[in-house]
């Protein structure tokens, strides 16, 4: 196994817990609170590139006391020239001589042991002398060192400050990552600026960057297939109810319960998907309001889907009737053609309309999601997607989906009547109903413009 | 063709388990096997691994059994078709270019639909089909295999199965090869009913024309002649060609004619209709079968991504590597702040110290200061590295004040190294501290009760600890 290896240093409370969280994708990687003292351990998690390469990284205990360390350090061959790194080393012999620093030890094991080094730094603190002096014992390690800016929208206001003081002391290779507000071009920043700063481990480096805009691509996609497919199976629910109200009532509520739960199928998955824990989200229902939808023979959109497959369907039954015509050598004279024609467009009206119809005259009604649930329930799930994929794995903040989201048209895909009218006409394509026919092409189809539009 | 009925397994796992919230890894992880291979070896683990196979073995046989009974059927009316068109009446007088386009002409009609259907996949529709063909098996299967029937996965593992058959990946093929099997079995039956009838019937074959010239008959005749001439099977000469139409009365010239011409006839509906279409058969076969070896799982469905990040997640633990031996000894121990703390005046004999404040927070501890009439006001040190935490211990050393004023940020970390400092002034021998905590507007109270813990620990009474709000002063 082929590892490049990192530690992730950094004061107490910078952040270093929630940046291998956000990293390996993992909420549950050690222990991350709000005091000093958090990560006493060394503790490691890697990312797999394949199966002989992997990104090791090691978060590490906070240096909390580096003024006392750094003035231990300079102490060492008072008159003597000697290297940073030798230094390191001969503290590490002499470590019971100072039981107070077993934690920054570890940290120096770790500066030692390791290829390179995140410096993670909160952009929330002013810098203090306690800081520059952890960047001066950094390099008396003699390896790359890379500042992770944590932290950039809540500190703002320190970033340039910062960034100065890193100059000044030779640091210019930072990168900016907040580990709550997470970017995944930041992420693949991280990866480019290793690669600056490792030469040797450039191909290495390239194979794990494009393995993760891969994988990152690839759950995208799955989501919006994820998104896209709730919104055709909940557009195409239509329950069937007689004309009374306590029956219309009891499938109101049917199918209320029933797209609630598509919905939180979908999050779940959708959760699932990005690696977080189903406990990240704050659990809200959906407002589904009463849709009735009737039948509309003269609708636009009905008629050409009519007229579109009735002529399929004659074709279809007269290519039937003109093979056996022939294949009984033109004794039907033709009637066995002309019989297939009907029985097609019969088949049609019936495989479109029977249902209606059969409504109709029966007096029965069917009730179905209303156009402005379904822009709810579109916007709720892209916000859900938007926060998830904006979301690092170290927040403790529960995801909240803002229910009162003003139904902005502009979120809505353009063609969005026409995939509506598209869907009213295929309840066949939604799980919720009893005639679910599985993949069709169309919907296959629909499912692709709708991904497109997210 | 077994890592397609492998994958087809993974597949039917996935009409089942699609939906599912929680997916079992079913096996041992592996690093080193990829992810197809885990999912294969998923499927052929998995509890429902048999009933999958079971169905799936049952839909292959249905499906053959119809495409077997579509083709009897077929070969059928092929054979009715001739016996239609060549022995209707008993005077028995062929019209050859008539019979031969009855055979062909729906024959290439139906060359050409195929081969549009074949160049534009798309087209095919297959979810009706699919319904349409499930209701047929479903009412043939509660007749004759009740149990299978009322199989809770029998619908889904069905319209999986279909799907995959019929879809866009193998479906055209799948389609194909039913087309030109049914072609095959029409032309089988046809050209055997001819065989056998022309062996047991004396038939005249004729050639008849009102719009067109001798001559393109003539042509047409050595057109359709030149392939089995070459295979040295007897066709009609140019005499016999035209004899078709001016009949003679010559005996043996008209056996001659007779033997000639229905050469011509099944040799034709051989060559040009039997085997072309078992060519394209075959052709088909084949093609199904590379597809089937070549089928792949996409793999970026939601379903096979969320699976993968359990069978061959992109991460793993190390573990500890460097364990802390103190854990118990360092267990933090939680203290809690008074419910109201004492407000502390200044005495007159006091010194201010500013611990790690930022630039905005000394300024309020500044004005702070003011507000209590302090002559120390523009001597406070903000001790925030070596050199100045050196400085104000030697200098507090020195000086007489008794009270030292310690005015510290509620948002900053209490670590060790506050702490060792802190420590280090609270030492000094005949001083009295007190700690004053700069709290902001959106402070966390697990701060409150770490800086409540560290001023415990360095020996800061409880009494002598403040707290000022900063007001609108922003974090650092």
């Amino acid at each position: 196994m082929t590892d490049l290896s990192v530690a992730v240093v950094g004061h107490a409370n910078a952040g270093k817990t929630s940046l291998m969280r956000t990293l390996l994708r993992d909420s549950e990687f050690g222990e991350v609170a709000d005091q000093a003292g958090t990560t006493r351990h060394v503790e490691g998690g890697a990312l797999l590139i394949d199966e002989s390469k992997r990104l090791a990284l090691f978060d590490t205990p906070g240096l909390e006391d580096s003024i006392a360390l750094l003035s231990i350090l300079n102490g060492f061959f008072a008159d003597k020239n000697v290297d940073g790194i030798e230094r390191l080393q001969h503290f590490l012999t002499h470590l019971t001589d100072y039981p107070d620093l077993q934690q920054e030890a570890k940290v120096l094991r770790a500066l030692l042991s390791n290829d390179l080094i995140f410096y993670v730094i909160d952009l929330r603190e002013p810098i203090l002398g306690k800081y520059q002096d952890e960047l001066k014992i950094l390099s008396y390690a003699a390896k790359p060192v890379i500042p992770v800016l944590n932290f950039t929208l809540l500190g703002e206001q320190n970033s340039e400050a910062w960034k100065d003081q890193l100059a000044r002391l030779n640091f210019h290779a930072y990168v900016s990552f907040d580990n709550v507000h997470f970017k995944f071009s930041d992420e693949l920043k991280i990866y480019k600026k290793m690669q600056t700063m490792l030469a040797n481990k450039e191909a290495f480096l390239e194979d794990l960057i494009n393995l993760r805009q891969q994988q990152w691509l690839e759950t995208f996609n799955s989501a919006k297939k994820l998104v896209a497919d709730l919104f055709i199976e909940v557009g195409c629910a239509r329950f069937q109810a007689d004309n009374k109200e306590s029956i219309i009532n009891k499938k109101t509520s049917q199918l209320q319960q029933t797209v609630r739960q598509a919905e939180n199928h979908c999050i779940q998955q959708l959760l699932q998907l990005y690696q977080f824990r189903q406990s990240d989200l704050q659990n809200i229902e959906l407002p589904i309001q009463q849709g009735i939808w009737e039948l509309d023979l003269f609708s636009s959109d009905n008629l050409q889907e009519f007229g579109i497959n009735l002529g399929g369907h004659i074709a279809k039954g007269a290519g039937v009737g003109v093979a056996i015509d022939v294949a009984v050598g033109g004794i039907t004279l033709g009637a066995a053609a002309l019989s297939g024609g009907v029985v097609g467009a019969l088949w049609s009206v019936k495989q479109r309309y029977y249902d209606e119809i059969e409504a109709k005259v029966t007096g029965r009604r069917y009730l179905c999601v209303d156009d402005a649930t379904l822009q709810v329930l579109w916007l709720r799930q892209l916000t859900l997607l938007m926060t998830l994929q904006q979301r690092g794995h170290a927040s403790v903040n529960k995801i909240e989906l803002d229910t009162m989201a003003p139904i902005n048209t502009d979120n809505l895909p353009k063609k969005w009547s026409r995939y509506l009218s598209q869907l009213r006409s295929h309840p066949q394509w939604s799980s919720l109903n009893n005639n679910y026919q599985g993949d069709s092409n169309k919907r296959e189809q629909l499912l692709t413009q709708l991904c497109d539009n997210i | 063709m077994k890592l397609f009925e492998n994958r087809l397994l993974a597949e039917g796992l996935r009409a089942l388990e699609s939906h599912s919230l929680t997916l079992l890894a079913c096996i041992k992880k592996s690093d080193e096997k990829s992810f197809e291979s885990l999912l294969i070896e998923r499927a052929q683990n998995h509890e429902k691994c048999s009933e999958i196979n079971d169905l799936f073995l049952h839909f292959n046989k249905i499906i053959m059994n119809t495409f077997y009974l579509l083709f009897v059927v077929v070969f059928i009316l092929g054979g009715l078709a001739v016996n239609n068109v060549l022995f209707a009446s008993p005077s028995v007088s062929v019209n050859f270019f008539w019979a031969f386009a009855l055979f062909f002409i729906p024959n290439i009609f139906m060359f050409v639909v195929w081969l549009l259907f074949f160049m534009q996949p798309q087209w095919l529709q297959n979810g009706s089909l699919g319904k349409l063909f499930l209701m047929l098996i479903k009412q043939f299967e509660r007749h004759f295999n009740k149990s299978l029937n009322n199989h809770k996965y029998y619908q889904p593992l069905f319209l999986c199965y279909f799907n995959i058959h019929f879809g866009n990946a193998l479906g055209r093929y799948q389609l194909s090869k039913l087309t030109h099997l049914l072609w095959l079995g029409y032309f089988c039956g046809a050209t055997l009913m001819s065989i056998v009838m022309l062996a047991t019937h004396q038939v005249d074959f004729i050639w008849q024309t009102s719009i067109l010239s001798s001559e393109a008959f003539q042509s047409l005749t050595n057109l359709l002649a030149y392939l089995p001439q070459k295979l040295s099977l007897p066709v009609p000469t140019v005499e016999q060609i035209q004899q078709g139409y001016f009949t003679t009365d010559n005996l043996l010239e008209a056996e001659n004619r007779r033997l000639a011409w229905s050469s011509l006839l099944i040799s034709s509906l051989f060559l040009y209709g039997l085997l072309p279409r078992l060519c394209l058969f075959l052709l088909m076969n084949h093609s199904l079968k590379n597809k089937k070896t070549n089928y792949q799982i996409d793999l970026t469905d939601s379903y096979y991504v969320r699976l993968r990040q359990i069978l061959k997640p992109n991460k793993t633990t190390l573990g500890i590597t460097d364990p802390d031996d103190d854990l118990a000894v360092n267990t933090i121990q939680r203290h809690v702040k008074p419910s109201q703390p004492e407000k502390n005046t200044l005495s007159d004999n006091h010194y201010a110290i500013a611990i790690e404040l930022s630039e905005q927070q000394l300024d309020f501890a500044k004005q702070h200061l003011t507000s209590q009439h302090s002559k120390f006001v523009n001597e406070i040190t903000n001790a925030c590295d070596h050199q100045s935490q050196q400085s104000v211990i030697a200098s507090l050393q020195n000086i007489e004040s008794h009270e030292i004023v310690l005015y510290v940020s509620m948002n900053r970390l209490p670590d060790r190294g506050l702490k060792r400092f802190i420590s280090e002034l609270t030492a000094i021998p005949q001083k009295e501290f007190k700690l004053f905590m700069l709290v902001e507007k959106n402070h966390h109270q697990q701060r409150d009760s770490d800086w409540y813990q560290l001023a415990a620990s360095v020996g800061i009474m409880l009494d002598n600890i403040s707290h000022i709000e900063v007001g609108d002063v922003k974090h650092d």
